[in-house]
């Protein structure tokens, strides 16, 4: 029974005598508006506080008022937070809080607001502090994407971490105690103030009186819930921000207070349930799993400290792996591997060719001692994944240590001998125990064989890797996925295309079926296979892959600006191949624009300045668009050495080039060139090989060298029939420009041969590509039609 | 005679009354504190002196809410926070120091002020609006309630329908929209403030 029910006073029971105070009764129109509009005006004028005149009222809570105020003395405007009267029961106690306050008072930090002091005024103490125009940090978010609370999040593990390194802890993290600035800059509020609470009223009795004090417990980690005061330590105040971003990325809190309290705690007790949240599931998996790690009920599973946090994040907003991840530890370990593989590729090339065995190891045995503690810290109980991280440590320290025989070899040891001393030890069973890492170290085996053209050897060791994946960790596993990328790139380089687009849509759609369709791995996968694509001429379905990332890119909104280059520079190669020009210049000058000023040396710049070169000279901008294949070209020489099968193929671009614009000589010594390096570093099958003949049979002819030109074109195009399956379109290529040459020559019936012969190749094939099947057999058509009128029928 | 309960949730101010988790004071602090302070400043009291006025009264309930048995004559939750304010206010305005309040002095007779029960029931309204508004963020659109805040900042329904881009019709609904959930949601409030069996 409800008083309610009861009638009594005036407004009574909800209904038409409540609408009525309430100016919400269908007679009384839009007097409700004016009652709103009253409720939200600010209180009345506030008076003075001791010295200073009270300007405004900021806030009110559980620990006391602050108001905005001004000392006249000084003219600056502060914020006065009036703590409730009665808190010192003694005069050691006060003295305590002005030592504690002290303290604060000590931290300066442009993301904490500065405590200039504090007095006893009317017997309520009262900290005088650094005036901020702000907004709390859920009112600043709304409305605004994940990259851009990720970088202010940032921003507050910094100023955080300030305080941690000077033992003070906050303790009561909350959004009205994350202030935004007008700048966007964040600023932390009432640093310690909690513990100055928890330790005046330690003494009290009362309980429930105390704690009518205390904020909301949403934001709260378990252990403070519990009043386990001796366990709350850093990872206390990581818990707390891992529940603001919880708000902030998924829009409601982890923890709802709405539920019955005993609930409530429970369920911070339990943590967040082992399936994304709808909630977060929007701001993205790796950002779910970010928000997961922090806000882990046992401390020993957050990250460290805020320092591990805000590296997460920063992580995330680069687009690279990020640590924390649902409790797989291979994830982990891989995580752990992708860091360490520049230093290995560059430490044994290092080793290999310039400073010997000792110091490279000691580096290498340094970094990774230093990273295993790290991941010690902050992954304490995993001890699975560190284990595994030692292993391939070990195991890449013995390596490069030189054990047995390649102590002998001394500082003449090549990489080639290290790689296959450690496919050697691989292969006895070094790693037997731990498939994961092994899979690991076979893909860097691989990577590294492939750096050396030694493709045979690099696929052995990728098919490997991708056995003991799917063995260790499963078919469908991220691991498995990554292993059949790493596959799918080698195939490529090798020129198996047919094969090397197998594992990549395997790849891809593990990768899109575990991490998400938009993820960013998925994304580079997808790229990866597009590019397969474009070398099977098939550059309509490429386009379409790319254009796909762009929109993965738009949707995520953490793709880092190397990525998002990229993805503009590939769909502009594209577009040039479909003589899409317009199109094409916008992309790739766009790829140019958002690569960030570090890129300027990279394989990476020397791409998109090629395709720039490319698409101006198919524009009719020839010399601009050779000068810029001439940089890139030289870019590719520093970075690879003269010769290098990728610096030929680059070579092949601008001597195409060149001959078109009637630059033969030059022309064809550059491509002589390329297809020496070509055929020696690549074989005569390889399909870059049977290009770049073909390239200089179409110049050789350009020159007026028909008989040159038509030995070299037979062997492009014999070698294009041989190559392995995905190569049509090299076989189309080929066939046009021999029976072209063909028929200049006076030899219809050969050229004829010729085309019959590819067009029944190219049959089997053409469900592939629309482009293969319009532009390359239309052509065949056509040139059958004129060359003998009904021959085929 | 059941009282309409969602779930089996018991009200705020049942669970202070029969066992009070630490938490829920705060909440009931944060709901009510800021009412309170405000009916203290429109008597005149200084902000420090109406804080404290208030935090009195919150030790009064702490005992009082323990102790008290179910008695229909005592009325609405609100008309006891009324007369506990109420005195307070009157004994502060007679005493230097709010602290010297005995703490049952709820008891103490205190003339009856229509005036006084006007303030306190203007600002009760207030609270319960700015409840609602507050709760409008998790239930409407945000483009309405910058709608409806422009209403509330003094703006004409014209000006505000240029401002945003609509139709005048658009904007009165939006007000219209507006009034329904915060009648909704204030109903609810009441409702759940009285629910508590004094």
């Amino acid at each position: 029974m409800s008083s309610g029910e009861q009638g009594g006073p005036p407004g009574g029971e909800p209904g038409p005598g409540l609408d009525a105070l309430f100016g919400l009764a269908p007679e009384q129109g839009d007097s409700w508006v004016e009652l709103a509009r009253a409720a939200t005006q600010p209180a009345p004028p506030l008076g003075r506080l001791g010295e200073y005149e009270l300007l405004e009222e900021l806030g009110r809570g559980g620990q006391g008022t602050v108001y905005r105020a001004r000392q006249p003395l000084t003219g600056r405007t502060v914020a006065l937070k009036c703590l409730p009267a009665r808190v010192f029961a003694s005069q050691s106690s006060r003295e305590r809080f002005r030592r504690e306050v002290d303290a604060l008072a000590r931290l300066a930090h442009p993301g904490i607001v500065a405590i200039h002091g504090a007095e006893v005024i009317e017997n309520h103490p009262v900290l005088v502090m650094e005036w901020v125009d702000g907004r709390p940090i859920d009112t600043w978010a709304r409305g605004r994407g994940a990259r851009e609370i990720v970088e202010v999040l940032c921003a507050i593990c910094d100023g955080l971490s300030h305080a941690h390194r000077r033992g003070v802890l906050h303790r009561d993290l909350k959004p009205s105690n994350l202030l935004v600035d007008r700048a966007g800059r964040p600023r932390l509020l009432d640093f310690g103030l909690s513990k100055l609470r928890v330790d005046e009223e330690g003494a009290q009795v009362d309980v429930s009186r105390t704690a009518a004090f205390l904020g909301t417990p949403s934001f709260a980690p378990p252990e403070q819930v519990e009043g386990r005061w001796d366990d709350v330590d850093t990872r206390s105040d990581v818990y707390s921000l891992g529940a603001v971003m919880h708000l902030l990325l998924g829009g409601a809190p982890a923890f709802e207070a709405g539920a019955g309290l005993p609930e409530l705690f429970d369920r911070i007790r339990a943590g967040l349930p082992d399936r994304p949240t709808p909630v977060l599931a929007r701001a993205g998996r790796e950002l779910d799993w970010i928000v997961r790690t922090a806000l882990a009920p046992e401390p020993d599973r957050r990250y460290a400290g805020v320092e591990e946090l805000g590296a997460d994040l920063r992580r995330w907003l680069r687009g690279d792996w990020v640590a924390a991840h649902p409790p797989s530890w291979a994830y982990r370990l891989r995580k752990s591997f992708a860091r360490h593989r520049v230093l290995y590729v560059t430490s044994a090339l290092l080793l290999a060719g310039i400073l010997g065995v000792a110091i490279t190891v000691s580096v290498l045995a340094l970094r990774l001692d230093r990273q295993g503690e790290q991941l010690e810290q902050s992954l304490a109980g995993e001890r699975k994944a560190l284990r595994a991280q030692r292993a391939g440590s070990a195991f890449l320290g013995s390596l490069l240590a030189g054990t047995g025989s390649l102590r002998r070899a001394g500082p003449d040891l090549s990489l080639a001998q290290l790689l296959d001393q450690g496919v050697l030890e691989l292969d006895h069973g070094r790693l037997a125990d731990t498939p994961a890492v092994e899979a690991e170290m076979r893909m860097q085996l691989g990577r590294a064989y492939r750096g050396l053209e030694r493709f045979e050897a690099a696929l052995v060791q990728h098919r490997s890797a991708v056995e003991l994946a799917s063995r260790s960790e499963g078919a469908d596993s991220v691991l498995t996925a990554r292993a059949l990328d790493y596959l799918m790139r080698t195939l490529e380089l090798a020129g198996r295309l047919a094969e090397a687009e197998a594992a990549g849509r395997r790849s891809l759609e593990i990768l899109e079926q575990r991490l998400g369709p938009d993820a960013v791995d998925a994304t580079a996968v997808r790229n990866d296979l597009a590019s397969v694509l474009d070398e099977q001429g098939r550059f309509a379905e490429a386009l379409q892959l790319y254009r796909r990332g762009l929109e993965s890119a738009e949707r995520q909104g953490n793709y880092s600006a190397t990525a998002l280059s990229g993805i503009h520079r590939s769909l502009g190669l594209e577009l040039l191949e479909l003589g899409r020009l317009d199109e094409a210049l916008f992309h790739t000058r766009r790829a140019l624009e958002l690569m960030p000023p570090g890129d300027a040396a990279t394989e990476r710049m020397a791409r998109t300045r090629r395709n720039l070169g490319r698409v101006l000279a198919a524009r009719g901008e020839c010399e601009q668009g050779i000068a810029l294949l001439r940089e890139s070209l030289s870019q590719w020489t520093s970075l690879y050495g003269p010769g290098h099968c990728l610096v030929a193929v680059e070579t092949v671009r601008l001597g195409e080039q060149l001959a078109a614009q009637g630059g033969h000589s030059e022309a064809l010594e550059l491509l002589r060139g390329a297809v020496a390096t070509l055929e020696r570093a690549l074989g005569n099958a390889h399909p870059w090989t049977i290009r770049a003949r073909c390239a200089t049979g179409v110049a050789l002819k350009a020159a007026g060298e028909a008989p040159a030109a038509l030995e070299a074109l037979r062997a492009a195009h014999q070698g294009a029939l041989d190559a392995a399956a995905g190569n049509e379109a090299l076989v189309a290529a080929t066939a046009r420009a021999l029976a072209g040459v063909l028929e200049e020559a006076g030899s219809q019936d050969e050229a004829l041969a010729v085309l019959v012969q590819a067009g029944a190749r190219l049959a089997g094939r053409v469900e592939h590509s629309e482009e293969l099947r319009r532009g390359t057999l239309g052509v065949l058509d056509g040139l059958r039609e004129k060359l003998a009128p009904g021959a085929l029928r | 005679m059941s009282h309409p309960v969602e779930g089996t949730r018991a009200s705020l101010l049942d669970r202070l009354r029969e066992g009070p988790d630490p938490q829920d004071w705060a909440r009931f602090d944060a709901l009510y504190r800021d009412l309170l302070v405000r009916f203290c400043r429109s008597r005149g009291l200084q902000q420090a002196d109406a804080e404290d006025a208030v935090q009195t009264v919150f030790g009064r309930l702490v005992g009082v809410l323990q102790r008290f048995q179910y008695d229909p004559a005592r009325g609405r939750f609100r008309d006891y926070l009324y007369r506990c304010a109420r005195s307070v206010v009157f004994e502060s305005t007679r005493r230097p120091k709010p602290d010297a309040i005995d703490v049952d002095g709820v008891e103490e007779p205190v003339a009856d002020d229509p005036d006084l029960e006007r303030s306190f029931e203007q600002e009760w309204v207030s609270h319960h609006y700015r409840r609602a508004i507050h709760a409008l963020t998790s239930n409407l659109e945000p483009r309405s309630i910058e709608v409806f805040e422009a209403l509330l900042a003094g703006g004409e329904i014209r000006a505000v329908a240029e401002r945003f881009q609509l139709s005048e019709a658009a904007v009165y609904k939006i007000q219209q929209r507006v009034r329904e959930r915060l009648r909704e949601r204030i109903h609810e409030q009441v409702r759940e403030e009285d629910r508590v069996e004094w």
